[in-house]
């Protein structure tokens, strides 16, 4: 597995296991997803017949603003249900019906499991539609994780989402800056030149950070911890047939760094076992065993087995 | 610190066991996933060069896809873990494919088996805090964990076991029984037997038996229909002699019959189930009627296994008789086990009083058998309960002990003591 | 082997053949005990001195941009019933640090199956053999010798080729990444 999916599983899979279910039991299932989200599936009525699913997210108050709402509803019309406490959006599945229709069961199953996508979409959306009407605006900050940020600015005349990423291994560190030395090289293949151009700082904030208020330590030593990269896109990025894949990837990418980080060091690992067990056969090789006499016997015949 | 951030977000509870892993968030009633503990892997270097550790599936994927020059591949043996790269790989797609974590961000409980060697412990601390860089490990015994399990069912709270750590856990899943004797939370390692029956083999038997019987069922799909005769329709009789009886007076009432359409010659088919409705689960009781080797009937191992025991634990054992994994979810499991058990125990008492001619009269041996709703995954769900209460977070061995002192913060289990002076 | 390493090699082989004459010697200090005295280290008569072979010293970049110094070298160090080899690994960059610092803490985790390996290395060097007489008299000496001289070039060798294989990974899932952009 390469690429991390855009869909969150479980609710996937608990969707369908309710909505094909012979009859309807009370469901209660919690879980998390990338990015300290949360989410819950619970149903709340006498029938059992409707699932509440809810998400939250820790940035939903900036989210807010950029109209978290609006693309919520677009997107899922009238199934957005009134938020339930502690969660920032909350979508009602009606299993009975889903049960009796096939189409509307495709339908849950496709959009709703994208519930993350489609509550961080809105800056980006705002974003794309500004930039493509030549706009400018003010850059875009998103604490999606406790210490770490997305930004979406203009910076001489293109349009940058830029990441900072926190590295709390030091190892990770040196693993990350190979890595992302060969996205910043990539573009030389021709036939990527169509692709968002890559550019990765260490330990120090770029400089169209300058002007932003960060939550990245100023301080050298804090800063050794932070890995920026940034991602020029095109307009054909943002048109509306790549957009969606465009920003899913956008959401994944830090995790999708770091996964491949620690499918680095477990392939590492492979190796080392590997070389391990060559050793250990090396060493065993190199036993003198002539000198171990295997049976011994008595002179009345009796017979000795030495391990 | 992303590691403070860690304790507010949910633990991840993993089982592994030889057939099924059990994974999912603490809180949860049940796993989010139950999957087949497999791995299928590329074989030849079809794929490209360099990254060809990650072109893999796991669970029922794997199944799935193992055709062509994909291998398929069980790293886990008889509970414990076989090939360490694949459980490794496995881990890494159960981590970010399934359960869509972070594992720097959340806390991990795995389980392991009892008598699991030290080393294990430590080679699992090295993958989960080297390579994922998870913010805390605790690694419990699935024994235990299916204690606790047991403390919210009826019948416990009737008897008022709820909260005790002493107890017998008789442990069947796919591969192989055990009967673990726990006092006080410490697993009594010296007195633990393993019963090789357990699910794969009373599928066989119910296999071996319809295919005799029947001949239009498709011989690829005998095993998964005899898998889902033995889930669907099998129970524990109280007297297979009796049970024959009454099949053969009243065959209208219990003969039961499966059907499935058959994709290949697009026919449908049908069995019929009569005797191996009882006769699958009673293999747990008669083991002679499937195999020479192995004789001893359920009850009487776990009787010897409490004997085995030091004496002023045998009757905390005794009183708490708790069942875990998929084949003991038969009906009527327990109720005949509890009868069993007792009969024996009495049967031992009744004849001490006979040999003291009256004179010493022993107090009565409690026999209860706890059954509860959770048993298919208790050992997952005592996981998950355990890690929702807010001690889980002290007895963790975090990521700033493991760079610190090393993979042998996971030989000892805080919880006991002993080891690091911490 | 690379040619140019060929002189350093033979310089360890000789020093370790020189050095591998090891016997039984019961501990002088505590009455019917056996102690390597390498490690013991009490009695000054039952010592060699330690021989250190450096192939070259070389300078790398770190993180922060600053100059550090490393140092390619070997140390034997002797006594009458043990010895120990003290490796430290040609480090060139970041990089191959901290590839050559996990892949010692596997092994030594390992130590127990790898009876000549020491848990701990010595102060200032990646990785610690130690050998006793036990040892030398279970296996052919010139064998032990090899595996040693074969266990230095393959640790260097898989260093490099593990630093390669993550620039050839990151190249290609870079590649597939940014080629679903389009």
């Amino acid at each position: 597995m390469i690429f991390l999916e855009a869909e969150n599983q479980i609710i996937r899979e608990t969707l369908e296991k309710r909505i094909t279910a012979e009859k309807f039991e009370l469901c209660d299932v919690s879980g998390a997803d990338f990015d300290g989200a949360t989410f819950r599936l619970v149903t709340v009525d006498d029938k059992k017949s409707e699932l509440l699913v809810s998400m939250k997210l820790n940035c939903d108050e900036q989210l807010k603003k950029y109209g978290m709402d609006d693309v919520v509803k677009k997107a899922y019309g009238s199934w957005v249900a009134p938020t339930q406490e502690g969660f920032s959006v909350t979508i009602k599945v009606d299993l009975e019906a889903a049960s009796l229709d096939e189409k509307l069961k495709e339908e849950y199953l496709t959009k709703v499991p994208l519930i993350k996508r489609y509550l961080m979409m809105s800056p980006f959306a705002t974003a794309f539609d500004k930039f493509a009407a030549s706009e400018n605006f003010e850059p875009i900050t998103i604490p999606y994780r406790p210490e770490e940020n997305i930004y979406i600015l203009t910076f001489e005349k293109s349009l940058t989402v830029m990441f900072s990423i926190k590295f709390s291994d030091p190892d990770d560190v040196v693993l990350a800056r190979i890595f992302l030395s060969e996205f910043k090289d990539a573009r030389r293949d021709r036939a990527l030149g169509n692709a968002p151009s890559v550019n990765f700082t260490h330990a120090a904030k770029p400089l169209e950070l300058k002007n932003i208020k960060s939550s990245e330590p100023d301080d050298p030593k804090g800063l050794s911890e932070f890995g920026f990269v940034s991602l020029t896109l095109f307009t054909s990025h943002m048109n509306e047939k790549n957009r969606e894949g465009t920003i899913d990837k956008l959401l994944t990418f830090r995790n999708y760094l770091h996964y491949h980080l620690k499918c680095t060091k477990a392939y590492m690992h492979i190796r080392m076992r590997d070389r391990f067990a060559k050793l250990l056969e090396n060493l065993e090789a190199s036993k003198d065993n002539s000198g171990i006499v295997k049976e011994r016997k008595t002179a009345t015949g009796r017979r000795f087995v030495e391990k | 610190m992303s590691r403070n951030n860690a304790r507010s977000n949910p633990v991840v509870v993993i089982d592994n066991g030889t057939g099924f892993t059990k994974m999912g968030y603490a809180g949860n009633l049940e796993p989010n996933y139950i999957v087949p503990t497999t791995l299928c892997a590329a074989d030849s270097k079809s794929t490209d060069k360099g990254i060809e550790d990650l072109d893999f599936h796991i669970g029922f994927e794997a199944l799935n896809k193992a055709v062509g020059n994909y291998q398929i591949n069980y790293p886990m043996k008889h509970g414990l873990v076989d090939n360490w790269n694949n459980m490794e790989r496995y881990w890494e797609q159960c981590l970010f494919k399934y359960l869509r974590c972070e594992p720097e961000d959340h806390y991990v409980l795995l389980t392991e088996p009892p008598l699991n060697p030290p080393e294990n412990r430590e080679y699992t601390a090295e993958i989960m805090f080297e390579t994922f860089n998870v913010s805390g490990l605790y690694i419990a015994v699935q024994a235990v964990l299916a204690l606790a399990a047991s403390w919210n069912s009826k019948k416990a709270l009737e008897l008022k076991l709820g909260g005790t750590m002493s107890g017998t856990v008789i442990d069947s899943g796919d591969g192989v029984t055990h009967v673990i004797p726990v006092s006080d939370g410490y697993v009594i390692g010296s007195s633990i037997k393993h019963i090789p029956l357990a699910g794969r083999d009373i599928t066989q038997f119910i296999q071996n038996f319809v295919r005799e019987r029947e001949k239009n069922i498709p011989p690829e799909e005998s095993l998964l229909v005899a898998q889902r005769i033995k889930e669907k329709y099998c129970y524990v009789c109280a007297d297979p002699a009796k049970e024959f009886g009454k099949y053969d007076q009243d065959p209208k009432k219990y003969l039961k019959s499966y059907g499935q359409h058959n994709k290949r010659t697009g026919k449908d088919w049908k069995v019929d189930i009569a005797y191996e409705q009882f006769l699958g689960p009673e293999l747990f009781f008669n083991p002679e009627i499937f195999s020479p080797d192995f004789t001893v009937p359920l009850p009487d191992v776990v009787d010897s296994v409490i004997q085995s025991c030091p004496i002023d634990a045998r009757r905390s054992l005794y009183r708490n008789i708790v069942l875990s994994g998929g084949s003991t979810m038969f009906s009527h499991f327990g109720r005949r086990l509890n009868r069993d058990i007792k009969s024996k125990v009495d049967q031992r008492l009744d004849k001490s009083m006979q040999l003291s001619k009256d004179k010493v009269r022993p107090k009565e041996i409690e026999v209860n058998v706890i059954t509860h709703p959770t048993q298919r995954y208790a050992v997952w769900f005592g996981g998950s309960m355990l890690a929702t209460m807010p001690e889980f977070f002290k007895v963790c061995h975090t990521k700033a002990e493991y760079d610190e002192i090393g993979p042998s913060i996971a030989r000892h289990s805080r919880i006991f003591g002993g080891g690091v002076a911490n | 082997m690379a040619t140019n390493q060929i002189p350093y090699i033979d310089c360890i082989k000789t020093t370790l053949e020189a050095a591998l004459c090891l016997e039984n010697f019961p501990s002088q200090i505590v009455e019917r005990h056996n102690k390597p005295e390498v490690e013991a280290g009490t009695s000054k008569e039952l010592l060699l001195n330690p021989v250190v072979i450096t192939r070259e010293k070389y300078n790398r970049k770190n993180l922060d941009g600053q100059d550090e110094v490393g140092f390619e070298r070997v140390m034997v160090e002797g006594s009458i019933n043990s010895i120990r080899v003290s490796i430290s690994f040609r480090k060139s960059d970041e990089a191959e640090k901290i590839l050559s610092k996990r892949y010692m803490r596997f092994l030594t985790q390992r130590a127990e199956d790898f009876y000549i390996l020491r848990r701990k290395p010595v102060e200032g060097y990646d990785i610690s053999f130690l050998i006793t007489n036990f040892h030398a008299e279970q296996m052919f000496k010139d064998k032990l010798i090899k595996f040693i001289l074969d266990f230095i070039q393959d640790i260097d060798k898989d260093v490099k080729d593990m630093k390669i294989q993550q620039n050839v990974r990151a190249r290609l899932v870079a590649k597939k990444f940014l080629g679903s952009f389009l």
